[in-house]
């Protein structure tokens, strides 16, 4: 059966590794990823672990990288279209870090960082300096607004009449001030961040009691913060006040709220003369800057090539560290003693991965491999492929299967999707969801390893899952006979339209013994008794498919005791369980189908009649005989027939009694016997244990394992009672299990049913009612319309609920007859695990 | 309107960051990660260790050597963060509240910045100096000032400590007297009427935070009179300063307000048992200061505001113990620094069992 009927044997094994080769070994071992190591210094802190040094300076590294990283990214986002973005190519596979050495690395590094930190200090030096020209710049040119503004053009500022006087005063005291510098009118002017100038002017103006007159106008240009390089909006501001003191005062103010201050010459002409030279000196910065700038780049580019590589290698010299922090430390014979789970088959491949490393570290001592006696169960580890890997999430979803328990993915694999389908069987949905299926698939290696928005990610996890659920869909849609809810007449129905009441069909001709090929006869879709006819096929279908994955499932039961050697279980369990599911439910399905083959519309009703009158002379009519009924008279009156019954088959009455007897034989035998040995067993060896004095307590505990197996509590005291009470609720639930999970089943029938419904509402109602009604117009409206709803409700809505329903027969319905999920999930030292999950 | 704390209709608006909060509250330290702490030897270890906390991975991109400022400050603004996170959060009262605790917090950078002025500090230095809880708008404007009335006028007018600084107006200029003296005002004010907030909201809230503003009063009281000893400041300015609540709160203010030397404060507080026996502590252990016996007590007062269900006082607390826990976590790394591992022990524990 594979890989995945059982899981992989595991073996505990013992390594013990010379601490030179150390560093290999783990490096081997992580690149074969087929061992899951055991930390042995459980509780020792994680500072004072044997390698703690090394993982710090990893991490060290590891933080130089993400600085690289940060700045080739700033890099590549600057809005500067001209220039290419580094590229970062994605982290190699071939192994090509493995021949970069740590230590070289980490003086490089350290270079580099030294390196871009200088260049980043240089680089915000120099945007400084270009700030303040930018801005001195401009409180040039907006000053020389102002001032000639107020000086020329008063009148344009016509509606504020005294800041225009101010105004020409300070026109008239900048001229004077050259002069004579007797008035004592002063400013300042400089430019101050937007954001802050609200707060900034009320401040002003309450620190100066209103004597102040202020302009202001914003910078064409955002100035970038020199520091991240974001852009800041900001103002200029010019503000004329009276007196010395206020202006400490006013300069003081302006530097708490981060305003750059610049002089500014009285005269225009200084001020032009200024304002050129801050020009020239502004176009070399700009040149310089470049030039810094592409030396960077440059810089960055060289480490964006590698870094991918580099960010490889430190991390997984980190792992490697945190694992041989794992492992104990031999000081006298300076070796390193690990221990860890793996597949059996894979010790070869284990044996040759250290050979390697020996041979890559030249240690004088190979290192030694043992496989030790394990004294708690060993992890659980399927080998899975892209295909089973989803099924096994499936599984996994709930629990993860119990060392070596046999794994119910296997199943899943096709009654999950065939569950699917017969809840959600149309062709033509079926169809489309194949297309979105293929589709996915069909992007398998572009979109693998990608980061997908969840909507599409979840779908795209499970393409495989999904395209066997289409399949089955297609197939349940066969039989149904439904294409978006219309039936197909592919082979011809049997049947024809219509006899003199418009209502009752008759066979056609030629068609006598021919019955439709696949499926169900179109003519049933429309016919008045479609539903009734529709709701048996399903309901019964239903019933017969749920018991028999049930029967699947104790058989399950069966393999597992046999292959743990539980005979308990499998005589005490399993062989009880089998005959109430057989009797009561085996024996519905057996009804179901021999009803199915009675002819009943052969039969005469006359003839039946005359032949059926009961000892008192009243005659039974004819019907066919309801199974629910005779199910209910198999409890309520075993061994006689009730009143007016049809016999399905003869002796019919007889079998039934017997069969409930059977069924009530079996919940004693489930809930008695296995508690009772138990407790006989455990008698038994105390007495013997008394009689040996006690001497064999190991022995005595393995047995205790082997006994209580299956509840759990192999390890504990015995206890009879919890014993007891545990086997009682097993019984209870499963008796009650039998009728509730069988009748669970039936949502394979209510889910088709509302499919087929709803898809018929949106057709007929919709498409065919009203869209035909009103004209061409009215027909691409709403076909429109249905084609969403049938997207959104029938295909979106109904498979996640389909895909609900299918999920939970499978984990109740179905696994709980056998399957125990209580397993760990195997979790080897992988490199390739690492860096796949890397964002987990 | 319901009353904050009534269990009928807590959670309708504070339910959900109440459990945000709690949430929090398990991310304290717990007394396993202080003794991994205290085992440390170099503050790269201590980053190690705090990765495996609540702390995550906050110190990532710090390059080492680290230095306890910088744990301090990463720490702070872990707190900070998730202050924010809360207060974006909620909708008033809740959020009226939080801007209290945030108040305390202004009060200390205004006294920073003053402090920081007279001694000519760089401004740039004392701006990250200050909490970041407590930054407003104008604050740096203080540099600017030099007389109360400046500083009421041009600064603080705008802020919420705007009402609390008006007893204290004057034309003086600032000066170390003044300062405490605006200090311990503006907190004499802040209590005051965080308390009449509070009580205002009544139910649970008003139950705990009634205890906790008390003792926080009381703390202030005693610690002003201690701290006047041997100061210009005058008796009866002093007894300006005494908050008007508290368990001392009258008779017991009367008595330290006529205190001249500790024995005498000593005897002021010997009716008022809980305070004896933290004054009792400080003498039977040497290494213990009273300010130590205090936190302690604010640290256990704090716990129980977490076992009150429905209130805000929680939220107060939780932020008191996260300011006690960074402190605790800086005194670790100071001593881890200083190669004093004999004190590093003496760091308040939170949770003590």
């Amino acid at each position: 059966m594979g890989d995945l009927w059982r899981s992989q044997e595991m073996q505990l094994v013992q390594l013990f590794v010379q601490v030179e080769a150390a560093h290999d070994t783990v490096d081997e071992l992580g690149e074969l990823g087929l061992i899951e190591f055991r930390d042995l210094n459980h509780g020792v802190n994680a500072v004072q672990r044997n390698f703690v040094n090394e993982v710090k300076r990893a991490d060290e590294m590891d933080r130089k990288l993400r600085f690289f990283e940060k700045l080739i990214k700033d890099a590549n986002s600057s809005k500067d279209l001209s220039q290419q973005p580094i590229p970062i190519p994605a982290m190699p596979t071939d192994g090509r870090d493995r021949d970069l050495s740590m230590d070289e690395l980490e003086t490089r590094f350290e270079e580099l960082e030294k390196e871009l930190q200088q260049m980043n200090n240089n680089q915000e030096m120099l945007n400084r300096n270009h700030n303040e020209l930018i801005e001195l710049k401009y409180v040039l040119e907006k000053d020389e607004e102002f001032f000639s503004q107020a000086g020329q053009r008063p009148d344009l500022d016509g509606a504020r009449d005294t800041d225009l006087l101010l105004g020409r005063d300070e026109e008239t005291f900048v001229s004077a001030s050259s002069t004579s510098g007797a008035v004592k009118l002063g400013f300042v002017t400089g430019v101050v961040p937007r954001d802050k100038f609200p707060t900034f002017e009320r401040v002003l103006f309450r620190a100066t009691r209103g004597n102040l007159y202020m302009k202001y106008t914003e910078v064409d240009e955002d100035i970038k913060d020199p520091r991240d390089g974001k852009p800041v909006k900001k103002y200029v501001f010019i503000v004329f006040f009276q007196g010395d003191k206020l202006q400490t005062k006013i300069k003081k103010i302006c530097e708490s709220f981060d305003a750059n201050l610049y002089p500014c010459p009285d005269s225009p002409n200084e001020r032009k003369e200024l304002l050129s030279q801050v020009n020239t000196r502004l176009d070399d910065l700009r040149v310089v800057i470049a030039r810094t700038l592409e030396h960077r780049r440059q810089v960055l580019f060289d480490v964006g090539r590698q870094l991918s590589v580099w960010q490889m290698k430190v991390r997984k010299e980190k792992a490697i560290y945190h694992t041989m922090n794992m492992f104990n430390y031999d000081v006298g014979r300076r070796c390193l003693i690990a221990e860890g789970w793996c597949p059996k088959a894979s010790i070869e491949d284990i044996q040759l991965a250290l050979r390697k490393a020996r041979d890559r570290s030249g240690a004088l001592v190979p290192s030694i491999l043992s496989i030790i006696k394990p004294t708690e169960q060993p992890p659980t580890y399927f080998k899975v492929n892209k295909f089973t890997r989803a099924y096994q999430n499936i599984v996994d979803a709930y629990g993860v299967a119990r060392y070596r328990e046999i794994n119910p993915a296997v199943f899943t694999m096709v009654t999950f999707p065939f569950l699917f389908g017969i809840m959600f069987g149309d062709v033509g949905h079926g169809i489309l969801l194949l297309l979105a299926t293929l589709f996915m698939i069909y992007k398998e290696k572009e979109w693998a390893g990608q980061e997908l928005s969840e909507m599409i990610a979840t779908p795209f996890e499970g393409r495989y899952v999904m395209l066997l659920m289409a399949i089955f869909g297609i197939y349940c849609g066969f039989i149904y006979n439904e294409f978006f809810s219309v039936p197909m007449n592919l082979f011809g129905s049997r049947f024809e339209c219509c006899d003199s009441d418009n209502l009752t069909y008759h066979i056609k001709e030629g068609f006598e013994n021919r019955v439709y090929p696949i499926g169900v006869d179109p003519v049933w879709k429309g016919a008045g008794n479609e539903l009734l006819y529709y709701n048996s096929l399903k309901m019964k279908n239903a019933i017969i498919l749920g018991v028999i994955q049930m029967c699947l499932g104790i058989f399950m039961k069966m393999f597992n005791a046999i292959y743990f050697r539980q005979e308990l279980d499998l005589f005490f369990e399993f062989i009880p369980q089998i005959l109430l599911m057989l009797a009561l439910f085996g024996y519905l399905c057996f009804l179901i189908v021999l009803k199915w083959l009675t002819p009943f519309y052969l039969m005469d009703k006359q003839e039946w009649e005359s032949n059926h009158t009961t000892p008192n002379g009243s005659v039974h009519t004819f019907t066919s005989p309801m199974l629910l009924n005779t199910m209910i008279y198999m409890f309520l009156n075993p061994f006689s027939a009730p009143e007016g019954a049809i016999e399905l088959f003869k002796g019919q009455f007889i079998v039934q009694g017997i069969l409930l007897i059977i069924a009530f034989i079996c919940v004693p035998w489930m809930l008695l016997p296995k508690p009772l040995i138990l407790r006989a067993r455990h008698n038994k060896k105390m007495a013997l244990k008394r009689a040996a004095g006690g001497n064999s307590a190991h022995e005595e505990e393995e047995h205790d394992d082997e006994a209580g197996g299956g509840h759990g509590h192999g390890h504990g005291e015995f206890d009879f009672g919890e014993l007891f009470v545990h086997q009682v609720i097993e019984t209870i639930e499963f008796v009650l299990g039998s009728v509730s999970n069988t009748a669970s089943y039936l949502r394979l029938w209510a889910l088709s049913l509302a499919h087929s419904e709803l898809s018929t509402v949106f057709w007929d109602m919709g498409l065919i009612s009203l869209g035909v009604k009103n004209g061409p117009i009215g027909v691409v409206i709403i076909f429109a319309v249905w084609t969403g709803v049938t997207v959104g409700v029938l295909l979106i809505m109904e498979t996640l609920s389909a895909f609900l329903h299918a999920l939970r027969l499978h984990w109740v319905e179905f696994q709980n007859k056998f399957y125990k999920g209580d397993g760990k999930k195997f979790l080897p030292f992988s490199y390739e695990r690492m860096f796949s999950n890397e964002d987990e | 309107m319901s009353t904050p704390g009534s269990l009928l209709s807590f959670n309708i608006n504070d339910g959900y960051i109440e459990g945000i909060l709690r949430g929090f509250r398990l991310g304290l330290l717990s007394n396993v990660d202080y003794s991994n702490l205290t085992q440390c030897d170099a503050l790269d270890d201590m980053k190690i260790h705090l990765a495996t906390t609540g702390y995550g991975d906050f110190l990532e991109n710090e390059p080492s050597p680290l230095h306890t400022t910088t744990i301090a400050e990463k720490c702070t603004l872990k707190m900070v963060e998730e202050f924010n996170y809360l207060r974006a959060n909620v909708v008033n009262p809740l959020a009226q509240f939080l801007d209290y605790i945030r108040y305390g917090y202004m009060i200390d950078n205004v006294v920073l910045l003053i402090t920081g002025t007279l001694h000519e500090r760089d401004p740039e230095e004392l701006k990250e100096k200050c909490h970041p809880l407590g930054l407003f708008d104008s604050m740096r404007t203080i540099s600017a000032e030099a007389t109360v009335d400046g500083l009421y006028n041009n600064v603080l007018i705008d802020t919420p400590l705007g009402p609390y600084i008006q007893s204290c107006l004057s034309k003086e200029d600032l000066n170390e007297m003044n300062i405490e003296i605006i200090r311990n005002t503006l907190f004499k004010a802040y209590l005051e009427d965080f308390y009449a907030f509070c009580m205002k909201l009544g139910g649970t809230t008003a139950e705990v935070m009634h205890d906790i503003l008390m003792f926080e009063a009381d703390r202030r009281a005693i610690n002003i009179t201690l701290n006047s000893f041997g100061t210009d400041l005058t008796r009866d300015d002093r007894a300006k300063l005494y908050p008007a609540l508290g368990i001392l709160h009258p008779e017991g203010i009367e008595k330290l307000k006529k205190c001249d030397d500790a024995d005498q404060v000593k005897a002021a507080i010997d009716f008022y048992p809980k305070y004896r026996d933290l004054f009792n502590d400080t003498q039977f252990n040497e290494d213990k200061t009273l300010e130590d016996s205090f936190f302690e007590h604010e640290v256990d007062m704090h716990k129980h505001s977490f076992y009150r269900q429905g209130g805000y006082g929680a939220f107060y607390s939780y932020f008191k113990l996260k300011e006690q826990e960074i402190r605790n976590i800086v005194w670790i790394a100071e001593c881890i620094m200083q190669d004093q591992k004999s004190k590093m022990n003496q760091y308040i524990p939170l949770f003590p069992n």
